[in-house]
C-alpha cells in the first residue's frame, strides 16, 4: 500500500460534485482509503488522522483540491485515480446537465444545450409568441403546447417558421413525436415507416397507437394546433409537415389527421397529395370523400380506419373501409343482448363523457346522424348544452374544452372534471355511459382507476333505486405505456365496463345498444 | 449584454461607495460566477436559479452568458459590469433591488413557540436520509461524552466530538469556550463552503437576529461573531470566509433569511416550504445549515428563556470577553 495525493490549485468544485466524486472514488478497485476536500487545515489534520498524509500536502492552501488516496499500487495508480476524478467529473456535468439543471429562460437553456433545434413552449398564452419569436430568431423548431395565443400571432409566427423552413407546431399543440421522442401529450410507440401530421391531439394519439397496436411504427408524428386547417392561417403547417414527411427517406407512407379544413386549405393540401409520390391516408373526421380519393388519397371513416387502412397498404394489402368490430358479430351480438337486459324500459340516455376532444367529435359524427344528441362541441348549433332542457336527452361532452379546464388542470391529468360528471349527469334514465380512457406520457398515472372509481360509485347510487347502467370505453394507449394498456383494461373490466379496441368501435357498440333499446329490447 | 433582475442592497451600497472597483473572476460555477474584489471580499452573479444573495446580483440569463474565464478582470459600478476593456456586460437601470439582512416588521416569537418549532424541525429533519452533519442532530443537546458515533461518514465521525462540544457550549451560553472549539470545526468538509462552515453560518444568523432585537444586550454576541469570522478568514475557504462575514451580519440568501426570520418572529411564511428550500441547497451544505439552525435555536431559547437580570449578570462575568458593558438604561436590563 502507498498513499499519494493529487493537489488541485485554487480549484473550486462545490460539495455535490465532491460528494459525488468521492464516493465513486472509493470503489475504485486497490483503493483502501481515499478523501476528497478542501484545503483547510482542519481537512489536512483528517487526512493526517487517518493516515492519509504526503507531502504534496505542506504548501496547500484553503482554497485548492486535494485527493489522498491509500491504495495497493499493483492493482492501481495515482493517474488511474486521477483519471477516475475527471471522468467522474465529466460525468456529474452532464448529469446535472440532464437532470437538474432547469434553465431559466429561453436563452440560458441554449447557452447550455447548444445543440438543440427544438424547443417546447408552454407558458401563459399571452407571453407565448415573444418567446416563439426568440426561438425561430434561433433556427429553432417549436412545439407550442400553450393556448390562447391570438390567430394574428399564429399567422404571423406560422409565416415566418416557413420562411425558415422550421416548424411551429401549435399553439394548443398536445402531441408530437419527433425523433422518437415523445413531447407533452403522447404514448409509447415503437418506431417505424408511417408519417403523421395531425391537427387534432386525441385523434393522432388514437391512430398511433392503433398503429402500434397492429404491429406498425412510427417515424415522425408532427402536430399543428386544431386551427391550423382554418381559412386564417391556411393549413400552413400541415403543409409543412406534410412536405417534410415527404422528403423524408424513413417515411414510407403519411397520414393525414384534422377536423374537415376550410375549402381553400383543402384545396391546397390535395394538390400536395395529388403529386406525392408516397402513398397518403387522409381522415378529415367527416371530411369529403370524394374530394380526396379524387386526388389518389386513401379517405377513412374513423381514426380506426385511418391507422387500418395505412397498416394495410403499408403491407400491400387490400385496402378497405373497416366498419365492423374486431370481435366475432355474434359475440357482440351476446354483448348487446346482456347488456340491453339490465336496463328498465325508461332508460334511454347516452352520457358520453370524453377527456380527448377528437375522442368525443368523433363519436359524435359516428352517431350524430341518427340521434340528437347536445353537446359542448355540438355537430350544429341547436344543440349547444344551454339548449338542452333539464338534462334531459343525450350528451356527448368534450370535457378537455376550456370552460371545464378554467383554473383546472385538464381532465387527461387529473380526471376529477369527469369525476363529478358522472356524479351530476348520470341519472336513472342513463342507459349508457361512454368513455375514453387516454393512457401515455402527461397523462394521470391511472385514468382506467378513475373511471372504475367513479362507475362503482354511480352503480351503488344507482342500484339503490334498482337500476343498472351499461358503461362502454375504449383504451387509447399501448402495452409500452407506463399505465399499460392491459392493465387499465382489465381493471376495468373488472367492474364489468365493456371494453372496446378504438373509439370508434366503443361508439359502434353504443350505437347497437340504442338502437336495440329503440326496437323494444 | 446580460440582464441583471435583481441586485442586492448592500453590494449597491458598496459600489457607490467605492466607485468604480476592479474585481477579478475567482471562481465559474454551472449557475454562479464568484467576483474577488480587493478587499477579498467575493461579488456573486447567479442566475434565476438562485434567490436573491447578499453581494449579489441575479441575471436573467445563463451564467455563461457572461462569457467569463477564472482571472478574467472586471470593472463593477452602481451602474453595471463592463469588462476590462470597457464593454458594457450588465447595468442594472431596472433592477429589483433587495435588502439583505431585513427583520420582519413583525412581533418576536417567545421561547415556548420558538421551542415548538424547532422540535417539529428535529422530526422532520429525522425523516430524512442523514447527509452531511444530519446524523450528529441525535446527539446534539444530549451531553454525551460518549464518543462511539454510529456514523459510517468519516467526515462526519472525525468532527462529531467537537461539533457536540461547541453546541454545548454555545447553547449553555458559555461563547467564549465555544469559540475556543469553533477553530476545530472552521474549515472542516469537502467542497467551497465545508460542512460545518455551513453549521456554523446557521448559528450566527440566529446570533445576528438576536442581536438586532437586543441591541443594547449583544456584547459579548458582537465579539463572539467577530472573532469567529476572524478565524475563518485564515482557517477556510474564500468562499466560505465571505459566507460566514455575511452571516454574522444577519446576512444569508432570500430563502435562507426568509427560513430563519420566520422561526423568530410571528410571521405567515410557510415553515416547511421554506425547509425544503434549504434543504435541497448543494449536497449537504442545506443539511449542515439545518443542524446548525437546531443548535442556534437552542442557543436562542435559552438566551430568550433567561430574565434580563440574569442575562445581564451573565454577560457581567464574562468581562474578559465584553467590549461594552451592560447599558444602565437599558430597559433590558
Amino acid at each position: 500500500m502507498i498513499i499519494q495525493t493529487i493537489v488541485k490549485k485554487n480549484a473550486y468544485y462545490d460539495s455535490v460534485t465532491l460528494m459525488l466524486l468521492s464516493r465513486e472514488l472509493k470503489k475504485l478497485e486497490g483503493v483502501e482509503e481515499i478523501l476528497v476536500g478542501m484545503g483547510t487545515d482542519l481537512n489536512i489534520e483528517l487526512v493526517q488522522n487517518l493516515g492519509l498524509f504526503s507531502g504534496e500536502l505542506e504548501s496547500i492552501t484553503s482554497n485548492d483540491l486535494f485527493i489522498s488516496a491509500k491504495f495497493d499500487e499493483t492493482r492501481t495508480n495515482l493517474e488511474a485515480i486521477e483519471a477516475a476524478f475527471v471522468e467522474q467529473l465529466n460525468k456529474t456535468d452532464q448529469k446535472e446537465a440532464d437532470d437538474d439543471y432547469q434553465p431559466p429562460t429561453l436563452k440560458s437553456a441554449l447557452q447550455y444545450l447548444p445543440d438543440a433545434n427544438m424547443v417546447v413552449v408552454s407558458v401563459p398564452g399571452q407571453s407565448a409568441a415573444d418567446v416563439v419569436d426568440e426561438a425561430l430568431d434561433n433556427d429553432l423548431h417549436v412545439m407550442l403546447f400553450s393556448d390562447n395565443v391570438s390567430v394574428e400571432d399564429e399567422l404571423r409566427l406560422k409565416q415566418k417558421a416557413v420562411n425558415k423552413g422550421l416548424l411551429v407546431m401549435g399553439p394548443d399543440c398536445g402531441t408530437a413525436i419527433i425523433n422518437g421522442a415523445p413531447l407533452c401529450f403522447a404514448n409509447a410507440v415503437r418506431r417505424g415507416r408511417i408519417g403523421v401530421v395531425g391537427a387534432s391531439g386525441t385523434g393522432t394519439q388514437e391512430v398511433t397507437v392503433q398503429i402500434h397496436q397492429m404491429g406498425g411504427g412510427l417515424s415522425q408524428v408532427i402536430g399543428t394546433g386544431g386551427r391550423d386547417l382554418k381559412e386564417e392561417i391556411g393549413g400552413l403547417m400541415m403543409i409543412q409537415g406534410f412536405q417534410a414527411l415527404i422528403d423524408d427517406p424513413e417515411t414510407d407512407l403519411i397520414v393525414l389527421i384534422s377536423k374537415p379544413p376550410a375549402a381553400s386549405v383543402a384545396e391546397k393540401i390535395y394538390r400536395i397529395a395529388r403529386q406525392s409520390a408516397k402513398p397518403v391516408v387522409i381522415d378529415f373526421i367527416g371530411g369529403d370523400r370524394a374530394a380526396i380519393e379524387a386526388v389518389g388519397a386513401i379517405a377513412c371513416i374513423s381514426l380506426e380506419d385511418a391507422a387500418r387502412k395505412a397498416m394495410a397498404k403499408l403491407n400491400g394489402q387490400k385496402v378497405a373501409d373497416f366498419v365492423g368490430f374486431s370481435l366475432p358479430e355474434a359475440e357482440i351480438e351476446q354483448i348487446v343482448d346482456k347488456a340491453v337486459a339490465t336496463l328498465k324500459p325508461d332508460q334511454t340516455e347516452l352520457r358520453a363523457l370524453f377527456t380527448g376532444g377528437t375522442l368525443a367529435d368523433e363519436a359524435m359524427k359516428l352517431l350524430g346522424g341518427r340521434y340528437a344528441i347536445y353537446s359542448n362541441i355540438p355537430l350544429s348549433p341547436e344543440m349547444a348544452i344551454e339548449n338542452m332542457p333539464d338534462q334531459k336527452g343525450h350528451l356527448c361532452l368534450d370535457l378537455g374544452e376550456d370552460r371545464f379546464t378554467r383554473g383546472r388542470p385538464h381532465p387527461m391529468i387529473d380526471p376529477q372534471t369527469r369525476t363529478e360528471f358522472f356524479r351530476s349527469h348520470v341519472d336513472e334514465q342513463t342507459a349508457v355511459i361512454l368513455v375514453d380512457v387516454v393512457l401515455g406520457f402527461g397523462s394521470h398515472a391511472d385514468p382506467a382507476g378513475a373511471v372504475v372509481d367513479s362507475v362503482r360509485e354511480v352503480r351503488e347510487r344507482l342500484g339503490k333505486v334498482g337500476r343498472e347502467v351499461v358503461v362502454v370505453a375504449s383504451v387509447c394507449g399501448t402495452d409500452l405505456d407506463s399505465q399499460n394498456l392491459e392493465r387499465s383494461v382489465r381493471a376495468l373490466e373488472s367492474e364489468g365496463v365493456i371494453v372496446m379496441p378504438s373509439n370508434a368501435q366503443a361508439v359502434r357498440l353504443t350505437d347497437r345498444v340504442f338502437q336495440r333499446l329503440e326496437k323494444g329490447n | 449584454m446580460i440582464s441583471a433582475v435583481l441586485i442586492a442592497q448592500d453590494l449597491l451600497d458598496y459600489l457607490e461607495r467605492r466607485g468604480e472597483v476592479d474585481a477579478r473572476v475567482q471562481a465559474v460555477y454551472r449557475t454562479a460566477i464568484n467576483l474577488q474584489l480587493d478587499t477579498d471580499q467575493l461579488v456573486t452573479i447567479v442566475d434565476e436559479t438562485h434567490a436573491g444573495i447578499p453581494m449579489g446580483v441575479v441575471i436573467n440569463d445563463a451564467v455563461s452568458a457572461a462569457r467569463l474565464s477564472i482571472g478574467d478582470t472586471l470593472i463593477l459600478s452602481a451602474k453595471g459590469f463592463k469588462t476590462a476593456a470597457g464593454d458594457d456586460l450588465a447595468d442594472f437601470n431596472d433592477c429589483q433591488i433587495w435588502q439583505p439582512g431585513t427583520v420582519p416588521d413583525a412581533e418576536l416569537r417567545d421561547a415556548s413557540q420558538v421551542q415548538g418549532l424547532r422540535n417539529d424541525i428535529f422530526n422532520w429533519l429525522s425523516t430524512f436520509e442523514p447527509i452531511g452533519l444530519l446524523p450528529l442532530i441525535n446527539y446534539q443537546g444530549a451531553h454525551s461524552k460518549d464518543d462511539r458515533f454510529e456514523i459510517s461518514d468519516t467526515y462526519c465521525r472525525f468532527i462529531a466530538r467537537d461539533l457536540l462540544d461547541f453546541s454545548e457550549r454555545l447553547i449553555s451560553g458559555n461563547l467564549p469556550q465555544a469559540l475556543k472549539v469553533s477553530k476545530k470545526l472552521i474549515g472542516f468538509g469537502m467542497g467551497s463552503t465545508p460542512s460545518c462552515d455551513d453549521y456554523l453560518a446557521a448559528v450566527l444568523l440566529i446570533l445576528a437576529r438576536w442581536q438586532s432585537a437586543n441591541p443594547l444586550n449583544s456584547a459579548e454576541v458582537e465579539e463572539f461573531s467577530s472573532q469567529l469570522i476572524a478565524l475563518a478568514d485564515v482557517n477556510t475557504t474564500l468562499v466560505s470566509a465571505n459566507m460566514l462575514r455575511l452571516a454574522s451580519s444577519g446576512r444569508s440568501s432570500q430563502v435562507h433569511e426568509a427560513l430563519i426570520n420566520a422561526l423568530l418572529y410571528k410571521t405567515e411564511s410557510d415553515i416547511t416550504y421554506l425547509m425544503s428550500q434549504v434543504i435541497k441547497t448543494g449536497a449537504s451544505s442545506g443539511a449542515d445549515f439545518m443542524a446548525g439552525l437546531l443548535c442556534g435555536l437552542d442557543w436562542y431559547i435559552a438566551q430568550q428563556s433567561l430574565q434580563p437580570i440574569e442575562r445581564c449578570l451573565e454577560q457581567a462575568m464574562s468581562v474578559a470577553f465584553v467590549r461594552k458593558g451592560c447599558d444602565d438604561n437599558s430597559n433590558n436590563c
